[in-house]
């Protein structure tokens, strides 16, 4: 039983487009997905749908997937039995016309788990070119069927974020504005007043704590003769 | 100024805060104790008055916590030894009062070495790479030598022979017609030719002039000839010798140029450069069949012969034999067959020419000489010697004055080792062990036990206890205990009347000591030869040579170095294996050996396949060694040894391997699975793609596997716990952008192995490397040259779960798909680094610092504490333990560790664990040794080495006594107050 199940998805999240800067080039990316439910060391690809991201920046996507047919759910189940991994792989061809072969699998006990819910999530570095494809599952694992035969998947597209640089600006900023003060010569001092006056309190504190400690004779003594009263 | 201690950093470990407060008690009491019970009533204002100061000193004290060392520590815990690298020039000197040996070598050094004991004079090192190579060494004359070193523009200098000081600098790069019509000059792109042409440019210095020698293809040969000393141009000429092309193999014997061309009917052509009688110098022809007679066979081989005469040799019949021809106005072939590996050297004694004809077979050296023209032999100058240091030497310089008794040869070998020896009457005055200039794989072990405790490990032997079949074993354990006792007793009467114990194969000062300080650095070199170095005073050991061997990939040196297993497995010795490349076949090889003794297990043992990657297996055999798993080219998997097959099989489920492949930029994983007992299968679970076109790998950093991670979390200022995201199988992946367009950008992504999922990517614009990481517990630290700001910097990585923790027990790659939390930050370094690590210890309860090796020589001892990404921008923001954000780093010179023991050109750190908590063992190795052992939270397991145990003992006894006197004091007391 061949579904064509359709879906389109646009993805907007917030995490993305702060990062947006670090992308040089928006660009679209067309993956053709084949997965292999065989437990053996060689995988056989069978083919499992197509996606098309058309903005790699926006990260919408177009998904046509084939739905999984009974067998395929018994080998599913095979697989999460013998704690094996399904394994998926991702043809992707990118704007700048070059094409990528990329895998990743996932213990198959995990797709039973979340009911053929995944999340494939698409890395890629600043020239918008693939970089990885991870498939993620959103719960547990489990060994019971699955309600579902159709695959849920969402699409997620990952940039790499801007690495930090030192923040010079708001130090000088800071300093200028201290000088500023000082020359101003009203130097609000808001600090709470143990943090102004801390070097008073602690040798005075010390100076007690020792002083008793050192006397112990003199308090003792004190003490003694209260009693003997 | 060792002394000299300044502010550090008080770091939030809290037994160091104790032993601090501990210490300052004692010192008031002391202080105090002469002072109170005299000093009352008017007094006692003026008393108070110095108490405070008293504490104010205290105080002052409490903040001036010392890391640095005291004069009298230097070089107590630490060492330093300090190499030049395999010869490549050397002259004798002999025109100075104090002799000595100028030596120009591979790693970009110049030295002087003393002639009677070889040790480093001065040394000068050039700088890194290509920019540094000397090209060529003059002779010495009246007090300085000049060099030729880098590439373009080439650098000349000329050195003062006795102090190594620089007394001329200047360039080659005003001679380039082409370029100087072109618009587009820049300094690097300056210069005569291309970078592929620059290995043809041959270099002579003779009597204050330089010849710079360039042969052009199809045309001829250029020669300038500058003033070495000034720089000035004297002339430039132009020799027309239209065979050379790029099959033509060129070399010079000053004066002439001889080349050698065509293969089976090969013409050798000799020119003089530097003749300046005739206008066209015309080049001398000599056919093959004048030098070798008929029947000689190619490919045949053109070397120059090395000293005073302008002479070559050829090879013939595969190298088998070969023959040298003495250059001249007409060259004159010496008919005599010299056996093909032999090394030459042309000496002169007195006005006659000497041809020094080095031989090595069977461990045996032999200098055999003859007269160059005649060939006659010259026994008395020939010498012979054994010696185990010396293996496979070539002379590299060699003088043979005539004094008073007689002809004294010296002979400066250089072995295939890169050992350099001095060779006087067939005896060997000095050798040098320059093979430790360059180290390829290094690890700490710890030694064995001493033989007292292994004679009580063998009594309480645990297989043979367990057995508790029939009552005649309770009989002979009684039996074996009575013979240990017997035997521990014997030894005590022995030592107690002084006499020797019997000798042992092991050396009684190399047992592990009570805190684990002492250990055995086992170090690797790209010269194949092995050393066991001990910690305490840097002695070497023992020594080894795998003969033929490199690196396991063709452009680096790269081999690697596995402790199959650690000394505490008595009575199984250790074991380490170290997995190279097979110098021919490119194969992978296997060579187990011990680490502490030195002697070889099961020897060399070839694999017959190429080695893609290998591993240490973490389950151990019941021998408790860890087998060794190898990827080969074609994707199987092998164990060595073989027997831990079934062992590898059986934890084959949680067993996975990545590899990379840097010209394709693919990342792959693997699983051994599907593996069974008798055949190990793995299969590729994942595949990452970093585009070539965009991106370069050139780094992939793990996290030390033997690291403990001691805490879990992080509080924060609220009290609530901020949990690491730590994962022990993440590495970070470090790209270079490639191509015009991402020339600058630097990326780093954080992949977890197991699994293959990319966890974090990041990218710097306009920033380049040379890029060093670190990559500890949740964090990383990364160091890079900002292209936009010219400065380096250092950028922190930290990655956190968030509030809670997915799994409090154990971590699985496979079952966490929550991305971390990642907090960053980049701070301005001052200085440039070599090299960066951090420091270990063996529970992760010290706190971590990271040791920078700086370009100026200096180790600097960096608290992680001032990287921290979490360092607040903002002061309100402030968390306990952190420190507010600066964006320089600063660099306190009492943090580096190594003080005035500057160490050159450091190419890696190597920390390991000591057995106490508080201390990390560091060595730092590139054209220097340096071992020193840092204590990143200070001592707080140990006391001071200056503890007062008298002053103690003394307050202890007077308490107890003053207890018994007052109790006996109270006790009357109380009876007269009864009495009342």
């Amino acid at each position: 039983m061949y579904l064509l199940y359709v879906s389109a998805c646009v993805l907007l999240s917030s995490n993305l487009l702060g990062a947006a800067s670090e992308l040089d080039y928006d660009g679209w990316l067309h993956i053709r997905l084949f997965h292999a439910l065989n437990d053996d060391p060689v995988p056989q690809y069978v083919e499992r749908g197509n996606i098309t991201v058309s903005s790699v920046r926006s990260g919408a996507s177009t998904i046509g997937q084939h739905g999984l047919q009974p067998s395929q759910i018994t080998q599913l189940k095979y697989l999460a039995e013998k704690d094996s991994k399904y394994r998926l792989k991702a043809i992707i061809r990118s704007a700048s016309g070059g094409e990528n072969t990329f895998l990743t699998s996932l213990p198959a006990c995990y797709l039973l788990g979340s009911d053929l819910e995944d999340i494939l999530v698409i890395w890629i570095d600043s020239a918008a070119e693939p970089v990885a494809v991870n498939l993620l599952s959103p719960t547990g694992c489990t060994l019971d069927n699955p309600f579902a035969k159709m695959w849920s998947t969402s699409v997620q597209v990952k940039y790499p974020e801007s690495g930090p640089v030192p923040d010079t600006a708001s130090y000088i900023q800071k300093l200028e504005r201290e000088r500023e003060a000082r020359e101003r010569g009203e130097t609000k001092d808001n600090r709470s007043f143990l943090a102004k006056y801390w070097m008073y309190i602690v040798p005075a504190v010390i100076f007690v704590v020792l002083t008793s400690a050192t006397n112990p004779e003199a308090a003792g003594g004190g003490g003694g003769g209260g009693q003997r009263q | 100024m060792l002394t000299s201690c300044s502010h550090e950093i008080t770091n939030g470990c809290a037994p160091t805060v104790l032993q601090l407060r501990s210490r300052v008690t004692f010192t008031l009491f002391t202080v105090m104790a002469p002072f109170l019970p005299s000093f009352r009533g008017n007094i006692k204002r003026f008393l108070t008055d110095v108490q405070l100061l008293q504490y104010l000193i205290v105080l002052f004290g409490l903040f001036n916590l010392s890391l640095c060392l005291y004069e009298d520590q230097v070089g107590k815990f630490d060492w330093r030894q300090n190499y030049v690298g395999r010869i490549k020039f050397a002259s004798f000197d002999t025109v100075s009062t104090a002799k000595k040996i100028i030596v120009a070598t591979e790693e970009n050094v110049v030295a002087a070495l003393n002639l009677k004991s070889g040790q480093i004079l001065w040394r000068r090192v050039f700088e890194r790479g290509y920019a540094g190579r000397i090209h060529a060494l003059s002779g010495i004359s009246d007090g300085d030598f000049v060099t030729v070193s880098g590439g373009v523009p080439a650098l000349v200098r000329a050195w003062d022979l006795a102090t190594g000081h620089i007394l001329h600098e200047w360039p080659i790069a005003d001679q380039n017609p082409d370029r100087l019509d072109s618009p587009f000059i820049s300094f690097s792109t300056e210069g005569l030719y291309s970078i592929e042409r620059i290995e043809d440019v041959k270099w002579h210095i003779k009597d204050g002039t330089l010849h710079h020698i360039l042969p052009i293809y199809n045309s001829g040969i250029e020669v300038t000839s500058y003033d070495s000393k000034t720089g000035e141009k004297l002339n430039n000429r132009f020799i027309s010798a239209p065979f050379i092309s790029e099959d033509t193999d060129c070399i010079l014997a000053a004066p002439y140029l001889a080349c050698l061309r065509g293969d089976s009917l090969a013409v050798l052509f000799m020119i003089n450069l530097f003749d300046t009688t005739a206008d066209v110098p015309s080049p001398v022809l000599t056919t093959i069949n004048t030098i070798f007679g008929a029947g000689a066979e190619g490919p045949y081989k053109l070397e120059t012969v090395l000293g005073d005469e302008p002479v070559v040799s050829i090879s013939t019949d595969n190298g088998q034999r070969k023959r040298i021809i003495i250059a001249g106005e007409t060259p004159v072939p010496i008919e005599r067959d010299i056996i093909g590996n032999t090394s030459l050297y042309v000496t002169s004694l007195d006005k006659e020419k000497i041809l020094l004809e080095t031989t090595y077979k069977n461990g045996m050296t032999e200098v055999a000489a003859f007269e160059l023209h005649t060939s006659t032999p010259r026994p008395q100058l020939s010498v012979a010697l054994t010696h185990s240091s010396v293996q496979a030497p070539t002379i590299v310089a060699s003088i043979c004055p005539r004094q008073s008794k007689g002809v004294t040869c010296r002979h400066l070998l250089s072995c295939e080792d890169h050992v350099i020896a001095l060779l006087q009457h067939s005896k060997l005055v000095w050798a040098r062990e320059e093979a430790l200039a360059k180290i390829i794989a290094v690890e700490i072990i710890e030694l064995p036990m001493s033989e007292g405790e292994q004679a009580i490990e063998t009594e309480f032997d645990q297989k043979e206890s367990i057995d508790v079949d029939g009552s005649w074993d309770v009989f002979s354990m009684f039996l074996r205990r009575i013979c240990s006792q017997v035997n521990q007793a014997r030894a005590l009467l022995q030592t107690a009347l002084g006499r020797e114990p019997p000798q042992s194969n092991q050396r009684a000062d190399l047992v592990r000591d009570r805190f684990g300080l002492h250990k055995m650095i086992v170090v690797v070199t790209a010269a194949g030869k092995l050393f066991g170095i001990e910690t305490r005073k840097g002695e070497i050991i023992w020594q080894l040579t795998v003969p033929n061997i490199r690196g396991l990939t063709k452009d680096s040196d790269k081999m690697l170095l596995y402790v199959q297993r650690g000394s505490r497995h008595f009575p199984h010795s250790p074991q380490c294996a170290l997995v190279a490349a097979d110098k021919d076949t490119n194969e992978g090889i296997v060579y187990t050996f011990n680490p502490i003794t030195g002697q070889p297990l099961e020897g060399l043992t070839r694999l017959g396949y190429k080695i893609k990657q290998s591993m240490l297996l973490h389950a151990p055999t019941e021998e408790f060694l860890r087998s060794i798993v190898i990827l080969d080219a074609r994707d199987r998997v092998h164990v060595y040894p073989e027997c831990a097959t079934a062992v590898a099989a059986s934890v084959g489920k949680s067993t996975y391997l990545f590899t990379a492949d840097q010209t394709a930029g693919v990342l792959s994983g693997f699983s051994l699975a599907y593996s069974t007992p008798q055949n190990l299968i793995a299969h590729k679970v994942w595949e990452v793609v970093m585009s070539t076109k965009n991106q370069r790998i050139t780094q992939i950093v793990s996290k030390n596997p033997i690291e403990r991670v001691h805490s879990q979390g992080r509080v924060l200022g609220d009290r609530s716990v901020l949990y690491k995201y730590i994962n022990p199988n993440l590495v970070a992946v470090v790209t270079q952008g490639v191509g015009s367009t991402h020339k600058n950008t630097l990326n780093l992504y954080l992949l977890d192995v197991i699994s293959g999922a990319m966890v974090f990517s990041l990218v710097h614009k306009r920033a380049r490397g040379p890029v060093h990481v670190v990559h500890s517990e949740n964090w990383l630290v990364y160091s890079y040259y900002n292209e936009k700001s010219r400065r380096t910097e250092i950028a922190t990585l930290e990655l956190y779960e968030g509030k809670t923790q997915s799994n409090t027990t154990v971590f699985s790659s496979l079952a966490t798909t929550k991305l971390p939390i990642v907090e960053r930050q980049a701070f301005i370094f001052p200085l440039s680094i070599e090299s960066i690590r951090e420091t270990i210890t063996e529970k992760g309860i010290t706190s971590k610092h990271i040791m920078v090796a700086l370009a100026n020589g200096g180790i600097l001892e960096l608290p992680w504490m001032l990287v921290d990404p979490r360092r607040p921008t903002n002061p309100e923001m402030r968390e306990e333990g952190v420190i507010p954000y600066m964006p320089e780093i600063p660099i306190h010179m009492d943090a580096i560790v190594n003080y005035n023991q500057s160490v050159a050109k450091v190419s890696g750190i190597h920390t390991s664990p000591s057995g106490l908590e508080s201390t990390c063992l560091v060595f730092v190795y590139g054209l220097d040794l340096f071992y020193t052992r840092v204590a990143p939270s200070k001592t707080f397991d140990v006391l001071k080495e200056d503890f007062d145990y008298y002053l103690i003992i003394i307050v202890l006894a007077a308490l107890v006594i003053s207890s018994y006197v007052t109790k006996k004091l109270a006790s009357q007391k109380a009876q007269k107050q009864a009495w009342k």
